[in-house]
């Protein structure tokens, strides 16, 4: 737990714990990566301790291995659908972060 | 809490949400109500690929331990503003910390 400040505006702008850096990204653009091969990019518009978070406009991208059974060799299939309003359960996130920049 | 509070606001506009689940199960219903664990309460349900799982057919009404949840889409034309539930969630951190 953080020491009390004694100006109570600034509270919220140290980074002091890991969520706080959740906290900077709030209304910006961010990337979750989540169990099951799921990434996630969209506008982060809340979220809480566990990690639930509500995501606007956003791209979701499924990739799933396959192996095929005589070759053996991997097919990577990925599947991308958009969603206007989303609600992540927390506990199947794996990291959040920054959009990854091309190039 | 805040997630809490953003679930009733949509059982109050009786918003038709699609539930993922953890199984891969796809239920689409009308949000009845809510609780702190988040488990959800849905009506008139829909289930998506009744092929894979056709034991919810006769099924109007249930309820989904929330724990069993991957994620919610949620249309974006519910006219709920996501402002002021962003900052109750912001004052909560601050009174936490």
């Amino acid at each position: 737990m953080m020491q009390s400040m004694d100006d109570p505006s600034s509270a919220s702008q140290t980074v002091s714990e890991p969520l706080d850096l959740i906290r900077l990204s709030l209304d910006e653009r961010i990337y979750v990566k989540c169990r099951g091969g799921r990434e996630l990019r969209g506008r982060l518009h809340a979220y809480d301790e566990h990690l639930n978070m509500v995501l606007g406009n956003v791209e979701e991208t499924v990739t799933q291995v396959e192996i095929h059974e005589e070759t053996y060799e991997e097919i990577v299939k990925s599947s991308k659908r958009k969603v206007e309003l989303l609600f992540v359960r927390g506990d199947g996130v794996i990291l959040v972060s920054p959009p990854l920049r091309i190039g | 809490m805040i997630f809490e509070t953003f679930f009733k606001l949509l059982c109050e506009g009786n918003t038709r949400i699609t539930v993922h689940m953890k199984n891969d199960l796809v239920i689409e219903g009308n949000i009845q109500n809510v609780d702190q664990h988040l488990n959800i309460q849905l009506d008139d349900i829909d289930v998506k690929d009744n092929e894979i799982n056709p034991y919810l057919l006769s099924v109007k009404k249930l309820l989904v331990r929330g724990n069993t949840i991957s994620h919610i889409s949620i249309p974006g034309d519910t006219g709920i503003d996501l402002d002021p539930i962003q900052e109750y969630g912001l004052k909560q951190l601050e009174r936490a910390n």
